[in-house]
């Protein structure tokens, strides 16, 4: 999906490389949904996506999915890319250390707001 | 040496637009007699797809959003245009239909050059004409870029593009396989042989010593029928891995534009309270003036 081109490369990796950051630091926070592999975090009106909903020990190519929220375009850059798939892959590792904590959410739990409502 | 005189507010305004900025002021002032000034309320149609295009048009103030309907029947924008940026040059030059739609974001002014005049222009003018051909190869990349980019992808249109010949076979033969084109035509074919060996060749067909060719229980046939099972098996599960990597791919695709239409329903939501609130403030600021006038008066 990503243009082939040095400078398009180039701006990609730093963009990733800030991801990177930023998560170690705690700036970036990304969720988790039970049962799935995919992670999500908003940053600067995007919505950033981590995937696929596959395990990571399935070795199925991991992508990094970025949209801004009021336009429909997007960037995708897959860890199967030869210059950025390595980018990815720290960006898939941190992610993963940085929300081992993170409590899942669950779009089907009982929850006491849910209960509130309804009752 | 005298001085150049002022410019009329029609050709200072044309000054300012790039696509003209290489005119003398005899030039500007020559165009600004053949460009019409008009002007469109927010939400207004400029132009829609597959109109005539009888004019280019120049952003003056306000904003202008190009569009079309997708192959879903979706809106895509495809640009937003700003003072001083042109459109409509397409139609124009070729004197065919518009190929996109046209609408006032807000409130607009806009040149309008009709398409004798613009072409006219051009060939008076072949700088500017570079400059339009730049624009509109520009244009072209950013559209290319939208369409490819689109977060809404048709999966069914991309695994086509890359299915290899041997997985395009095994599709074909799943699916001729499932039919009933293909029971009807295996039956037929099992029938016809078990008719010809039983009674054709049981009669006229014997070899030396009264050999036949395929006598009941049918040896010859039943092998075919295995190795066609044998061979079928494997090729409708190579159609299956792919049906499979299909709706996964699906999943994914469905995933990223659910949670974006989630989070940004969300957003939505949480404007909508904070406005609610700014509208209960102010509510209680008029409901206080109001008060505070009818005491004053008694």
């Amino acid at each position: 999906m990503i243009r082939d081109d040095a400078p398009t490369n180039q701006r990609l990796a730093k963009l990733i490389e800030q991801l990177v950051t930023l998560t170690k630091t705690g700036e970036l926070h990304w969720e988790r949904q039970r049962g799935s592999a995919h992670r999500y975090a908003r940053w600067k009106n995007n919505l950033l996506i981590l995937g696929p909903a596959e395990p990571l020990e399935t070795h199925v190519p991991r992508y990094l999915f970025i949209t801004p929220f009021d336009s429909p375009s997007c960037v995708e850059v897959n860890s199967s890319d030869d210059q950025l798939g390595e980018a990815v892959m720290l960006l898939v590792k941190t992610v993963e250390e940085s929300s081992k904590q993170e409590p899942p959410t669950d779009p089907f739990a009982i929850t006491d707001e849910i209960l509130a409502r309804l009752t | 040496m005298d001085p150049e005189p002022p410019l009329t507010s029609e050709a200072e305004s044309l000054s300012s637009v790039p696509l003209f900025r290489r005119l003398t002021s005899d030039e500007l002032e020559q165009l600004a007699a053949e460009v019409d000034q008009v002007h469109y309320p927010a939400g207004a149609t400029i132009f829609s797809e597959h109109d005539k295009g009888d004019a280019l048009y120049v952003v003056e103030s306000g904003s202008i959003r190009i569009w079309v309907l997708d192959e879903d029947i979706k809106p895509v924008t495809l640009a937003e245009l700003k003072p001083g940026e042109f459109f409509g040059e397409l139609a124009v030059l070729d004197r065919g239909e518009r190929s996109t739609n046209a609408t006032a974001i807000v409130d607009t002014a806009l040149h309008r050059l009709s398409s004798d005049d613009f072409q006219k222009f051009l060939m008076e003018h072949p700088d500017c004409a570079i400059d339009v051909i730049c624009e509109i190869g520009a244009r072209m990349r950013q559209t290319n870029l939208l369409v490819s980019q689109r977060v809404t992808r048709n999966i069914n249109v991309e695994m086509e593009e890359k299915a290899t010949l041997g997985q395009r076979v095994a599709d074909r033969v799943a699916s001729f396989g499932g039919s009933w084109t293909f029971i009807i035509i295996y039956v037929s074919f099992l029938v016809a042989w078990m008719g010809f060996n039983s009674f054709v060749l049981l009669h006229y067909g014997r070899g030396e010593n009264g050999a036949q060719f395929d006598p009941y229980p049918y040896i010859l046939l039943n092998l075919m029928l295995s190795m066609t099972a044998a061979l079928q098996a494997p090729i409708i599960m190579m159609s299956q891995n792919r049906a499979a990597e299909k709706d996964r791919l699906a999943a994914e695709q469905d995933f990223k534009v659910n949670l974006k239409s989630e989070l940004m329903l969300e957003e939505l939501m949480r404007k909508s309270q904070a406005r609610e609130g700014q509208i209960d403030e102010l509510l209680e600021s008029v409901k206080l003036l109001h008060r505070e006038r009818n005491t004053s008066r008694q």
